[in-house]
């Protein structure tokens, strides 16, 4: 076993050409994600047994058109294939091509093949391409391009073993790639080149031409750099003008080859110009969209609640068992109060995560995403963000989480940035709890206008509110952050095809695992201190807290539940949270809160409808009562300043809005982390948006007071 | 001599040139380049984003970008 070779193999190709189903077919179960350095694209690696004589790692590289890459991830693939040095340089490369479109596949490849790499060309997609009548004669094709091609399907599996042997082959033998090049580099270019050689010896012509090109982001050293920028200077070199002469000379070369080599017929496409005339009609386009959109967020909202059920009671049940079968004290309340409740608050998320992501991996796999963007990108632009973005804003009605994770197919890092930083003020359904019962605590139940309820149409308005506050933002961010690069639409709109469900389940895989052990991390580290300042205090304040409810108690003959729910309650008045309540008091007080309302605005740190939750236990309601009783508590409070209710109307309200903006989700804040790899976003996201939301309920709190 | 933006859905014509460098480097990466068939499928209301068809692809630009697309009469 140990005496096998180590390889690295990289699959490149273009975006749409197939990659990820090649990627998982090669690789199944044998799969993980890492980081490339610096970025954040998710490096996806895999094992590949190669007739054990090989021990394959296989490196999925960003989709690209060319070595002349715009954007940062664009950039891997060159950095991986130049540098020797680099930790992902492979021994050899699986280029894949879509064979629908095989002459534009072509370019990068010639590319790849004139740095000297080893390269098998797979001939991806062969079943689309003959229910298409496209031929392609992979003989002809192979001796043209001087490379073994391999027939296969990255979604039937055809031809896999074969490119498998291919691969094993050309390892064996090494392909000779002195003398071979599709590209004669121009006067100037050669002479650039050879310049380059000498600073850099150990590269072909074509790789200098390349760093003469990539110097300043490629991590040569200060030094070389240096002298890379004195010989540009001194050669009167344009770089711009010889990417585009040099990518126009090389389709002059394929060109050619591919008319011989390509038998195609009039069905072409056909099947897409159908589908599309309806899909992305202007009238018909929008309403479909509408219609996809909301099925999607009924699905997450009806389909994730019973598995949300089960797991919540199945939190529950362990907790409640572990409490009964270990001894009491501080470890099993740390098991069942911090960790069980936190792990349940990571897995709880996980059926909607499950379901966003499936709907949004087949809207991707048959191609619908793009053509969303191309639909939307007008409007979304006059926002500073992208037709993509509209699926991320749609998706955080029901959690803001899944919705921030699907950003990633946003491929402008500005516009990405700009929705993950505004999707947080989408209403969740976790604002529901929250609204719900300050709503009906408020406002009245009469009809308006004869058929609008009123309650109704204030839970739209906090809708609204939310969705302005999002676009209104969005507008705003992207006048503040500067242009980092240039933004393109120039959106490939892929042919229809069938998904994989394979692909589906991997990704749906791929985005639980991230969540579950990436964010979820994080969450439990803050549900621990959670569970820690709400449980712990003083320890002679908390003997003194619980003497005195059991005093009160005993004078007043209140039964054992009741007695238990007050010395909750005055133990979590001196807790540290208590005390942190308490704390904040003067900040929140022009607001209209005590700091009763402080502890259950720093608890909902955790979920936002833990609000309900610690609003029963401050005013020691217990588990048995029904959520009318908490309102009947909320009416009873007497502000001891005014003498009159604590929530009023405009405390009420106050707090509705404050819920509407405020970032109060530490689940949120950790996959803002993960998907942006720095705190600064998530530091400011809070502060923003809690910012903005104390801003405005101080407004409406002293307008109505 | 003419702009991509400035023809109507349906008009088969030739890509000749580009006026802007950093967009015609992008474009022809993607097999937009001189010499094909271009195309203008549909059309985003307002004055906004195009669905073209280039050779056998599709892709979705924007008004401006499509300023940079000098095309030509299809000589046949």
């Amino acid at each position: 076993m140990s005496n096998r070779e180590e390889v690295k193999i990289a699959l490149v190709g273009n975006p749409n050409c197939g990659k990820t189903s090649v990627f998982n077919i090669l690789t199944g179960l044998r799969q993980k994600t890492g980081n490339f350095p610096g970025i954040t694209v998710d490096k996806k690696i895999g094992k590949l047994a190669l007739n054990g004589i090989y021990d394959a790692t296989l490196i999925d590289l960003p989709g690209t058109y060319s070595l002349y890459p715009i954007s940062s991830d664009e950039r891997i693939v060159i950095q991986s294939l130049l540098q020797k040095s680099d930790s992902n340089f492979p021994e050899l490369v699986v280029y894949v091509v879509d064979s629908m479109h095989l002459e534009k596949n072509l370019l990068l490849f010639t590319q790849i093949r004139d740095l000297g790499i080893p390269v098998v060309l797979a001939l991806n997609m062969t079943d689309l391409a003959n229910k298409n009548g496209i031929q392609i004669n992979t003989v002809k094709l192979a001796e043209k391009l001087k490379t073994p091609v391999v027939r296969i399907s990255g979604r039937t599996g055809e031809g896999i073993e074969d490119l498998k042997q291919e691969v094993i082959n050309l390892l064996n033998e090494k392909q000779d790639n002195s003398n071979f090049s599709f590209y004669k580099l121009g006067e100037n270019e050669k002479s650039i080149a050879r310049q380059f050689q000498k600073i850099f010896p150990e590269y072909n012509e074509y790789q200098s031409l390349l760093i003469a090109h990539h110097y300043n982001w490629l991590p040569i050293g200060e030094e070389a750099k240096k002298q890379c920028k004195k010989t540009i200077a001194e050669n009167n070199f344009d770089d711009l003008d010889a990417q585009v002469n040099e990518t126009m000379k090389r389709f002059n070369v394929f060109e050619p080859i591919v008319k011989q080599v390509l038998k195609t017929s009039d069905k072409k496409n056909e099947f897409t110009k159908k589908i599309d005339s309806v899909l992305t009609n202007n009238f018909l386009g929008m309403f479909i969209f509408l219609a996809i959109m909301i099925v999607v967020f009924q699905s997450i909202f009806e389909l994730a609640a019973f598995p949300m059920d089960l797991i919540d009671n199945a939190v529950g049940n362990l907790a409640s068992f572990t409490k009964a079968n270990l001894p009491s004290g501080w470890f099993t309340n740390l098991l069942t109060d911090g960790l069980i409740a936190g792990i349940g608050g990571i897995v709880i998320f996980i059926p909607q995560i499950a379901i966003l992501f499936f709907f949004i991996s087949i809207l991707e796999e048959v191609g619908y995403l793009a053509r969303v963007a191309y639909m939307l990108d007008n409007v979304m632009q006059k926002f500073g963000l992208n037709g993509r973005s509209v699926v991320a804003l749609i998706s955080g009605g029901a959690c803001a989480i899944p919705a921030i994770m699907s950003t990633r197919t946003i491929s402008n890092p500005k516009e990405r940035l700009i929705t993950i930083l505004v999707t947080p003020f989408i209403s969740c359904s976790a604002r529901i709890p929250v609204y719900a019962i300050l709503i009906a605590f408020v406002v009245p139940r009469t009809q308006v206008f004869g058929f609008f309820n009123m309650q109704g149409l204030v839970f739209m308005t906090m809708y609204l509110l939310g969705i302005l506050a999002a676009l209104g933002s969005a507008f705003i961010l992207s006048k503040m952050i500067g242009k980092t690069e240039q933004s393109f639409l120039l959106l490939e709109l892929p042919d229809y095809k069938m998904p994989s469900w394979r692909n589906i389940m991997f990704e749906v895989w791929e985005k639980v695992r991230q969540f579950l052990f990436d964010a979820g991390k994080i969450i439990i580290i803050i549900s621990v201190l959670l569970w820690f300042s709400a449980s712990y205090g003083p320890p002679k304040q908390i003997a003194k807290a619980e003497k005195e409810a059991i005093e009160y108690a005993q004078l007043n003959n209140l039964n054992k539940v009741k007695t238990e729910d007050l010395i909750s309650a005055k133990k979590l008045e001196v807790s540290y949270i208590g005390y942190v309540g308490k704390f904040i008091e003067p900040a929140i007080k022009p607001l209209g809160y005590d700091w009763k309302i402080g502890i259950a605005l720093i608890s909902s740190f955790a979920a936002r409808e833990v609000f309900v939750g610690t609003m029963a236990t401050i005013y020691s309601i217990g588990s048995e009562e029904e959520q009318s009783s908490i309102q009947q508590k909320m009416r009873n409070e007497i502000n001891p300043e005014t003498g009159g209710p604590r929530f009023t109307l405009a405390v009420s309200l106050s707090l509705l809005i404050f819920y509407v903006f405020a970032m109060q989700c530490m689940g949120t804040l950790a996959v803002v982390y993960r998907e942006t790899k720095t705190w600064k976003y998530p530091i400011y996201q809070f502060v923003f948006m809690t910012g903005f939301a104390y801003l405005f309920s101080l407004v409406v709190y002293q307008v109505l007071k | 001599m003419k702009k991509l933006s400035e023809i109507g859905v349906g008009q088969v014509m030739i890509i000749h040139s580009f006026s802007h460098q950093i967009i015609a480097r992008k474009l022809i990466t993607m097999g937009v380049i001189p010499g094909k068939e271009v195309e203008i499928l549909r059309k985003v209301p307002f004055q906004a984003t195009l669905y073209i068809r280039v050779q056998d692809s599709h892709i979705a630009i924007r008004k401006a970008e499509a300023e940079n697309i000098i095309i030509s009469k299809n000589e046949q």
